[in-house]
């Protein structure tokens, strides 16, 4: 299903948080497909040098800006922040670069109306991604598999950035994590305070784009060390 | 007799820099003046350090003196480790204020009618 009012008036309160880094050839694009939808969306603008601020803006998103680049981890807690302060009844997390279509947001958001689920996890595994190279595919599932191992929970995409979350659960979350590994950290945090959380299958698409700005491979031995660092530091 | 002068007036130095430090816990200063003295003790008789090291098990003195440099040096990188991270979450909990405090709404013109709209302003 498509259409504007039917989603937003589905979860009318419902804030759709966008971090972004240096994201100004695509930032536009990304929030006027969400407004379709979804009238309250905020990027994060975490610190670019360049025009992502502008260009959001200029696309109707609601903009908050660190004054230095922090990381998505930390961009993303200050986005559910804001959407709390601004009295969000559910909070989406989408990413900037393109790769997530509206309409699964809006399936989740059905999903959500539901009312028996507190989180729902998007899962390219469940559902189509294009253009994924093999190495990213590997690296995805070893991510699984520590995740699952670390939270005790069962996931197949344990790094998707196409979240929806009730109120009470963005509430609780408190992300320490600045960088990539705050994707991990906040399912331990689902799981930890017993929220109900399902996975539903999304389309991921891989653009020459999103290849270009995405994560290396390599990060993920940083991520891992994050994780480490961060059972010692609370 | 040389090296001796310049290790004890280096300890005298860091002994005046630790009485100038009056903010610090307590404890922790007397653990610093106590180690200089331990310091000075060995620097005037190094024969001494030898037979601590006998106690502890080590061959000789100068080992010992390597193994405890290298514990402390890595209980300081990781103290330094951890307060960096400990500065650096206040950091983004600062930059998040900042942040959160000063949204930034669009232009009527740049979004629909029913675009989020800055709150109003409660004050006179």
């Amino acid at each position: 299903m498509s259409g504007g009012a039917s989603s937003g008036g589905t979860l009318p309160n419902l804030w759709v948080v966008v971090p972004a880094y240096r994201e100004a050839r695509v930032i536009g694009d990304t929030v006027r497909k969400l407004k379709g939808v979804f009238p309250n969306v905020v990027v994060v603008d975490d610190g670019s040098p360049d025009d992502t601020a502008r260009q959001a803006l200029a696309a109707g998103a609601v903009v908050v800006r660190h004054i230095i680049n922090l990381g998505a981890g930390a961009a993303t807690q200050t986005g559910l922040v804001f959407a709390l302060r601004q009295g969000a009844s559910h909070v989406a997390t989408y990413d900037a670069d393109g790769q997530h279509h509206v309409e699964d947001l809006e399936r989740m958001c059905e999903r959500m109306a539901q009312g028996d689920v507190d989180v729902i996890f998007g899962s390219r595994f469940l559902g189509a991604v294009e253009n994924m190279p093999a190495s990213r595919r590997l690296l995805l599932r070893l991510a699984v598999i520590f995740t699952n191992w670390t939270t005790g929970g069962r996931f197949t995409d344990a790094h998707n950035g196409l979240r929806l979350m009730t109120a009470e659960v963005a509430s609780r979350i408190d992300l320490l994590q600045n960088g990539m590994a705050h994707a991990s950290e906040l399912v331990h945090q689902v799981i930890q305070q017993g929220f109900r959380y399902i996975e539903m299958p999304v389309r991921v698409t891989y653009t020459t784009y999103s290849l270009a700005k995405g994560q290396r491979n390599w990060n993920a031995l940083r991520i891992l060390g994050d994780l480490l660092v961060g059972l010692f530091v609370r | 007799m040389m090296i001796q002068v310049l290790l004890s007036l280096m300890l005298m130095g860091v002994g005046v820099y630790g009485m100038m430090q009056t903010h610090v816990w307590w404890p922790l200063r007397t653990l610093l003046f106590a180690a200089i003295a331990a310091g000075f003790f060995f620097v005037w008789f190094p024969e001494w350090t030898n037979a601590v090291a006998h106690i502890m098990g080590v061959g000789r003195g100068a080992d010992l003196l390597i193994y405890i440099w290298i514990v402390l040096s890595l209980a300081i990188s990781l103290f330094l480790y951890l307060r960096i991270i400990r500065l650096h979450k206040d950091f983004t909990d600062l930059v998040r204020f900042l942040a959160v405090e000063r949204p930034l709404f669009p232009s009527p013109s740049a979004s629909e009618p029913d675009a989020p709209r800055p709150p109003e302003s409660t004050s006179a």
